[in-house]
């Protein structure tokens, strides 16, 4: 035990002191906040949306700047009636940053209108001038066909659709989908970067210490159960930290753009978090210990990406398969899915946070996934007991099969 | 209280690494253990540490199988040596130096002491890998040592050494040995072995080919080295002499290897009579015509 501490302890510390660990975290930290908070980032402009309008017809700056006041919401919507060369005005938008309205044609049958922006922010807000100018052209197209125009834009009054999810309508509480949704991604993805990046650590780091031979000194004083158990501790301490860091980041950013999008995270309940800790767990350990177990068969720092890759992209599969998931998450797909052990952390997890899945379903899950960790461990420690002073040979199935019955 | 292996077996798939294999090493004495490449040097001395399990067969420290736990008293420098890279000389030594079972404090003062007796001061706030591999290989002496190991294994602990290094660690060796540490180190230096140690085996083709303490090996070669010269360079009459082997040496004298039948006395009055004997001396064969003669006769 003592060793063990003591192996923990110093793959622990001599990661967390290096440079390249804090600079990782820290740029994982600020890339995970902005993530999470580029929706605030992108709607939070408090500068007004300036227009210039260049009213060909004569007949629509008028009215348009008072259907605009009258449905102003959000952002400030502020009209400037312009003339002059086209070239000229756009020239003049683009340096003042200004968004540009060009109405022509006849009025109102045939009437053209093109909106020139210079930023993601201003067409994403120009719905603010676009939505009244069709309303009023549409009214004007009605009021020539006989039908008051006042008249006409009551008619013309969008119809507001509320949409709710069952769950949240039968439980009396406000939509939770879009707050569910934001949880759950951000879960899946810290159970997939804590899982795969801290077990690819694991693996770097049997490597090493293969290749630089010190596994022999090791292993002359150390179990190898002592040498891949404190290795992955002391990673899966490292990751732990690390995860904190992130769901810091993640949080942060989650309840700034949830509050201002008005969203519940009513989601994210201690069973769900409990949930979520019990699959980050359990999708490490299995994770780390076919990884070092792999880095063990491999001597030569070349050949570890041919044993590496086909590995991680098994694991990394239902990453790619999100969407079906959440489209359907009680569906065929996704429930089978859930119950591949290596793939349940991601999926079960999503199905959990999206949709009602029987508490049955999600026991067996949980017991297949820790009995494969079981299982997974024990074969990885065979393996990694015999292939850990084995040197120049390519490691191929066979060898593993080898490996697995000599440890 | 001694080191015992006992009719060890090893294979690696088809490959017998070593077969039947049996030593002693007494407690504070140091042995040699000799042999060509492939031998099964490297094998044997990683069942002794418990890295490889054997086959068949049993090892003892001080009458009891070793265990795991009984490893913590021994020291280890591996053949193929490795230090982690980027970790600091001192730090490192402590690292290793606990991993034995002892306390910091305790590690601390033996590494500083091992630092200093192996001349690397100067490098002990470094990374190891900033070092040259003379000094690396010093260092992986200190992780051998430093732990106050009851017994040490050495594998070929000198090869790849500057001759300045060669001495420090020599020196080094010597006061690891005088603080009673029982050593088995190998070594293809046959002067070498034959200065540092008290015991050799001989190990070839996988098994034990001789073994014992030097002096019984070098009585048990039951023949004697003499070093003659004549001013007249006239040698003809050691042909009345068969069962002796003769071989140029320098300074126009011949060495000749005696048998235990022969006394080298009677080669004495046949060599004055036919000259003046200038040079005449009489020794022991050395370890190396022992080891090319057991080497070479195992391969007839």
């Amino acid at each position: 035990m003592r060793n063990l501490w003591l192996v923990t302890r110093r793959e622990f510390l001599s990661r967390i002191k290096s440079g390249a660990f804090i600079f990782s975290t820290l740029i994982m930290m600020i890339v995970v906040l902005a993530a999470t908070a580029l929706p605030v980032l992108m709607t939070g402009t408090s500068e007004p949306l300036s227009v210039m309008v260049a009213d060909r017809t004569g007949q629509l700056f008028a009215p348009l700047q008072q259907a605009v006041a009258a449905a102003q919401g959000g952002r400030e919507v502020v009209l400037t009636p312009v003339e002059g060369d086209e070239r000229d005005l756009m020239a003049e938008a683009r340096a003042e940053g200004n968004v540009l309205l060009v109405i022509d044609g006849a009025y109102p049958d045939a009437l053209h209108a093109r909106l020139l922006y210079n930023s993601m922010g201003d067409l994403t807000d120009s719905y603010l001038v676009t939505e009244p100018l069709t309303q009023l052209v549409r009214a004007a197209r009605l009021d020539r066909r006989g039908l008051p125009q006042e008249v006409a834009l009551e008619v013309l009054q969008p119809l507001t659709v509320e949409t709710l999810q069952l769950r949240s309508a039968e439980e009396g509480t406000e939509d939770q989908f879009l707050g569910t949704l934001f949880l759950a991604l951000g879960a899946i993805m810290s159970v997939y970067m804590i899982s795969m990046m801290n077990s690819q650590f694991v693996f770097q780091g049997v490597l090493e210490e293969k290749v630089s031979r010190v596994v022999e000194v090791m292993a002359a004083a150390v179990r190898p159960s002592e040498m891949m158990l404190g290795k992955i501790l002391g990673l899966g301490l490292l990751g732990i930290i690390q995860y904190l860091a992130m769901m810091a980041a993640w949080l942060g950013g989650s309840v700034a753009t949830m509050q201002s999008m008005g969203v519940s995270m009513a989601g994210l309940t201690p069973g769900v978090a409990l949930l979520i800790a019990a699959f980050v767990v359990l999708s490490y350990a299995m994770n780390a210990s076919v990884l070092a177990a792999l880095g063990a068969t491999v001597s030569r720092m070349e050949d570890s990406q041919t044993v590496v890759s086909p590995v991680l992209i098994l694991m990394m599969l239902p990453m790619f398969l999100i969407t079906p998931v959440m489209n359907d998450p009680n569906g065929t797909l996704a429930t089978v899915l859930s119950f591949v052990p290596l793939w349940t952390p991601i999926v079960m997890l999503m199905r959990v946070m999206m949709a009602d899945v029987p508490v049955v379903q999600v026991a067996i899950s949980l017991v297949l996934l820790l009995a494969t960790t079981c299982l997974l461990w024990w074969a990885s420690g065979r393996i990694y007991r015999a292939a850990l002073l084995s040197f120049g040979t390519r490691p191929t199935l066979k060898q593993l099969w080898q490996y697995l019955r000599a440890g | 209280m001694t080191l015992q292996v006992v009719d060890v077996y090893k294979s690696f798939g088809p490959v017998k690494a070593v077969q039947g294999v049996s030593f002693t090493v007494p407690v504070g004495r140091v042995c040699g253990l000799l042999g060509s490449n492939g031998a099964g040097k490297t094998t044997t001395m990683r069942m002794i540490m418990r890295i490889f399990l054997p086959d068949q067969g049993e090892i003892h420290w001080k009458g009891r199988p070793v265990t795991d736990a009984m490893r913590a008293a021994f020291g280890y420098l591996p053949e193929e040596r490795g230090l982690y890279p980027k970790m600091q000389v001192r730090e490192q030594l402590i690292y290793l130096t606990r991993l034995k079972g002892l306390t910091q404090a305790e590690a601390a003062r033996q590494v500083d002491l091992w630092i200093e007796r192996l001349e690397l001061g100067e490098y002990a706030l470094r990374k190891v890998e900033q070092l040259s591999k003379g000094n690396q290989q010093k260092v992986q002496f200190a992780a051998a040592a430093a732990s106050r190991p009851d017994l040490c294994i050495l594998d070929e602990p000198f090869t790849g050494l500057d001759p300045m290094n060669v001495l420090v660690m020599e020196r080094a060796f010597r006061t690891l040995a005088a603080e009673g540490t029982t050593i088995l180190f190998s070594s293809h230096n046959m002067d070498q072995v034959e200065a540092l140690c008290d015991d050799v085996v001989l190990l070839h083709r996988s098994r034990v080919v001789l073994s014992g303490s030097l002096r019984e090996v070098k009585r048990a070669a039951r023949r004697q080295t003499v070093r003659l010269r004549v001013d007249s360079g006239d040698y003809g009459f050691l042909r009345e002499f068969p069962g002796i082997r003769t071989q140029p040496a320098s300074g126009g004298a011949i060495e000749i290897t005696v048998p235990d039948t022969l006394d080298p006395n009677q080669l004495l009055a046949r060599a004055v009579a036919a000259g003046t004997v200038t040079e005449y001396s009489l020794g022991e064969p050395s370890l190396r015509e022992i080891y090319i003669e057991k080497v070479g006769g195992a391969d007839a």
